[in-house]
């Protein structure tokens, strides 16, 4: 059966767009642990999620609950977040394999780094009509977390799940 | 049957002239010398027999200038068909010839067919002679036979090509007169018994298949038409419409009645009730109605809302498949050949796994697809979109008519509610009111219904008339069917006995005139020769082959009564070089052979003409005139 939440390109397009949006190409400009991109790659696609985060960013929570609907999807993406690491992980390595990225190890043990190397596939490629809606979802997503590229998961996670009050653990290993 | 005999020859002009003696049963020879007017005395009684002779024409291509250029010509054939006489006289240059009967009736017919010509010579001459008028059908095309047609193998004429056996068609009669299957037809009306019958019954049968075909489309058409326009009228039958009808007249008289007794008579307090008990049970129906249909309403909502989440899913998938097709197009990074563990590029072989391990191929799970194979998945959401649009589509028409009906109960109801109000409070005089509404509204709706069922009634009344046409057509078309197989297989039986019995005189004839011939028969589907079956000889025996042929039809003519071969020959033998003398003289002498038992000379009419050293010693008390040099056979008048 053709499932398209899992598929290795839908993850490769995805987080290629994001990436080349946050322009992140050199070595000098890193995004920083990839672990990250499990989470952010729903955010990418799917204009309803990136309009949760933009509509209640600036609400006081305690006096307006959040719709049922809108909370079951942000859930649901953390959920898919955390259950497609290892996919996304072996992915990003077979990329880089083929130095579409690149992949460094960080000071920290467990943080790996990431950039794309935009030489080494068709310019034409991230310009496809096709991809607008992502690279227009992935400019919201960049300009309503501040400095996404950088902070670290935890960060991340409180900013895309806590603030709303969905609870993260820590169980990525 | 009928038998044709001509008794004499007159031929009339200005300038010359020619009679002949009367002629006899048997054999009639007229010899004569190269030039002579043999030709000439042969194309005369063909002419005279209403034929067409290219000759004879004024402004033709090679006119016989003594005949053409002469005035008042006229020629006279004095003639019997079975001991009937008759005098058929025509003139050259004229499309008429006059029939004259022994009371002295003179008939005159066109010789060609046109509009304003129903019955011409060739339809009368064929009438005598036994022989149906029958219409041919070719394709689209059809044609009537002509006497011409028939005297093809009895004429037997200066041809250029024997080997066609036939004489050539009258120029002009029948564009397609030299088909095969019109020769065919011209044999098998001459020697087959009952084949008139059958090529009768076969236009009867082509006539009956239009007819029936015309009755079917015009039910199908109707039937249609019902379907399309009244799907109610489909199923149902005149007897039972009619009954509903006589129902429906029936209540409606009582209830007219019924409404002029309440027009007349004050209203008692007891039928209060009654009325106040009607209107509160249509009421009461009404509002469950109204109930019912706002259940269902609300489950084609939801129903609604339920496809078009599942919609809005698909066209998420789909526009995620053609994202990751223009990425595996551009990128190419995965194929089938992608270990899907490791992510790197290995053969995979056809029943194995990545790891060796034998694998169904059917249930082998699948990580990457190629670029056809993601299009094919593309196609099928795309379907079940299209399915899925259908869906949400004829959902949206439904709650709309839902939506209209409980409107229309909801006005209903406030109507039949505010009647109740009035009722309670109401006059005597009010309530007779509303008893006559209550009469008047039923009526109305029956009238409703009437006028709906006796529109069905015509409707199917109609469909009904043309159902019986077409069983009447089809009936017919069936008996005409099944009488064409009979026909046709008697005729066959029949057409076994006379062809064997050709092929054997036939054979015989031609052995006996032609030295290199072993055997001939003639083939059974286009009735032509077959010569020692079809080994190669030469090409001079092939007026032998044409004259045995004639000769032999006269045989079968004379063996077996019913055929409608008329017993006669009108032959005018060749003398062209090549032809030896000594051949055609043994030929010819086979004449003598072609008696069947109990047959005489008296039974048949030849008339022949040949050079005079090619007459069988035989035959030379048959003579009726030699021409020697320098008599012609026209005769110049004294006085021109």
């Amino acid at each position: 059966m053709f499932a398209t939440g899992d598929d290795y390109y839908y993850i490769t397009y995805t987080s290629m767009i994001l990436l080349s949006v946050m322009k992140r190409n050199k070595p000098e400009k890193q995004f920083r642990d990839i672990r990250k991109l499990s989470f952010l790659i729903d955010f990418v696609s799917s204009e309803r999620l990136v309009n949760i985060v933009e509509r209640y960013q600036n609400r006081d929570l305690v006096h307006s609950e959040m719709n049922t609907e809108d909370r079951e999807l942000l859930v649901n993406s953390y959920a898919n977040g955390l259950l497609r690491q290892q996919h996304v992980l072996k992915l990003l390595f077979a990329l880089d394999n083929r130095e579409i990225v690149s992949i460094k190890k960080s000071e920290d043990k467990e943080v790996i780094n990431i950039w794309l190397n935009e030489d080494n596939f068709s310019k034409d490629f991230l310009k496809l009509d096709v991809f607008k809606k992502e690279k227009e979802n992935a400019k919201k997503i960049t300009k309503l977390v501040q400095r996404i590229s950088v902070l670290n998961l935890d960060t991340l996670l409180e900013g895309l799940y806590e603030n709303y009050g969905i609870k993260t653990w820590q169980d990525y290993a | 049957m009928a038998r044709l005999r001509i008794k004499k020859l007159k031929y009339s002009a200005t300038k010359y002239y020619y009679e002949s003696p009367d002629f006899v049963d048997g054999i009639n020879i007229l010899a004569g010398f190269n030039g002579a007017g043999k030709s000439t005395f042969s194309d005369l009684i063909y002419f005279g027999l209403g034929g067409r002779v290219e000759q004879f024409i004024p402004g033709g291509d090679n006119p016989h200038t003594q005949i053409v250029e002469d005035t008042n010509q006229q020629v006279i054939l004095t003639i019997s068909i079975d001991n009937v006489p008759f005098v058929l006289k025509r003139s050259i240059g004229s499309n008429n010839i006059s029939v004259v009967e022994s009371e002295g009736n003179v008939t005159a017919f066109a010789i060609n067919r046109s509009k304003n010509e129903p019955r011409i010579f060739s339809d009368w001459l064929l009438e005598k002679l036994k022989i149906d008028v029958i219409e041919l059908y070719q394709g689209s095309q059809k044609w009537k036979i002509n006497s011409s047609d028939i005297f093809r193998l009895i004429y037997y004429n200066q041809e250029l090509d024997p080997t066609k056996i036939f004489k050539s068609p009258d120029k002009g009669s029948n564009f397609i007169s030299d088909s095969v299957t019109i020769r065919k037809a011209i044999f098998q009306i001459l020697t087959g018994k009952t084949f008139n019958d059958y090529y009768v019954n076969l236009n009867n049968l082509k006539l009956a298949e239009q007819a029936r075909n015309e009755a079917k489309a015009v039910l199908h058409g109707y039937e249609e038409m019902i379907r399309n326009l009244n799907p109610e009228a489909e199923d149902v039958n005149s007897v039972f419409i009619n009954e509903q009808i006589a129902n429906i007249n029936e209540s409606l008289e009582r209830l007219n009645t019924e409404r002029l007794a309440s027009q007349e008579m004050r209203i008692s307090n007891n039928e209060v009730e009654p009325i106040f008990d009607e209107l509160k049970t249509q009421l009461v129906w009404n509002e469950e109605e109204l109930r019912r249909t706002r259940r269902k309403l609300k489950e084609v909502t939801e129903e609604l809302i339920g496809i078009r989440r599942v919609e809005s899913n698909i066209q998420d998938d789909s526009s995620k498949i053609k994202k990751i097709i223009s990425t595996h197009d551009k990128l190419n990074l995965f194929d089938a050949n992608t270990c899907p563990y490791c992510l790197n590029t290995v053969s995979r072989e056809e029943g194995k796994c990545f790891c060796g391990g034998d694998v169904d191929e059917m249930q082998y799970e699948r990580f990457f697809y190629s670029t056809v194979e993601y299009a094919d998945i593309l196609k099928s959401k795309q379907k079940s979109l299209a399915t899925m649009k259908t869906a949400a589509e004829s959902c949206d028409a439904e709650k709309l008519e839902l939506e209209e009906k409980i409107l229309s109960l909801t006005s209903s109801s406030e109507g039949l509610s505010e009647r109740l109000r009035s009722i309670v409070i109401e006059s005597n005089e009010d309530l007779n009111t509303e008893k006559l509404k209550l009469i008047e509204d039923k009526i109305f709706s029956l009238k409703k219904e009437l006028n709906k069922l006796e529109q069905q009634r015509e409707i199917v009344e109609n469909k009904e008339v043309y159902q019986a046409k077409y069983s009447t057509a089809k009936s017919s078309y069936d008996r005409f069917f099944r009488d064409d197989k009979i026909l046709s297989a008697t005729s066959e039986n029949e057409m076994e006995e006379v062809l064997a019995d050709f092929n054997t005189m036939y054979s015989e004839l031609l052995t006996s005139s032609v030295e290199n011939i072993h055997i001939a028969t003639i083939n059974h589907e286009n009735y032509m020769p077959v010569i020692n079956n079809k080994a190669y000889r030469e090409a001079s025996s092939s007026v032998a082959e044409r004259l045995m042929y004639y000769f032999t039809l006269l045989h079968v003519s004379l063996s077996h009564s019913q055929i409608k071969f008329p017993r006669f020959l009108l032959i005018d033998t060749p003398k062209t070089a090549g032809v030896d003398d000594a051949k055609l003289k043994r030929a010819l002498k086979q004449l003598a052979s072609i008696l069947p038992e109990g047959k005489t000379m008296e039974d048949f009419q030849v008339i022949l003409t040949t050079g005079k050293g090619q007459i069988p010693d035989e035959f030379s008390s048959f003579v009726f005139k030699e021409l020697v040099e320098p008599e012609h056979l026209l005769i110049r008048r004294a006085n021109s």
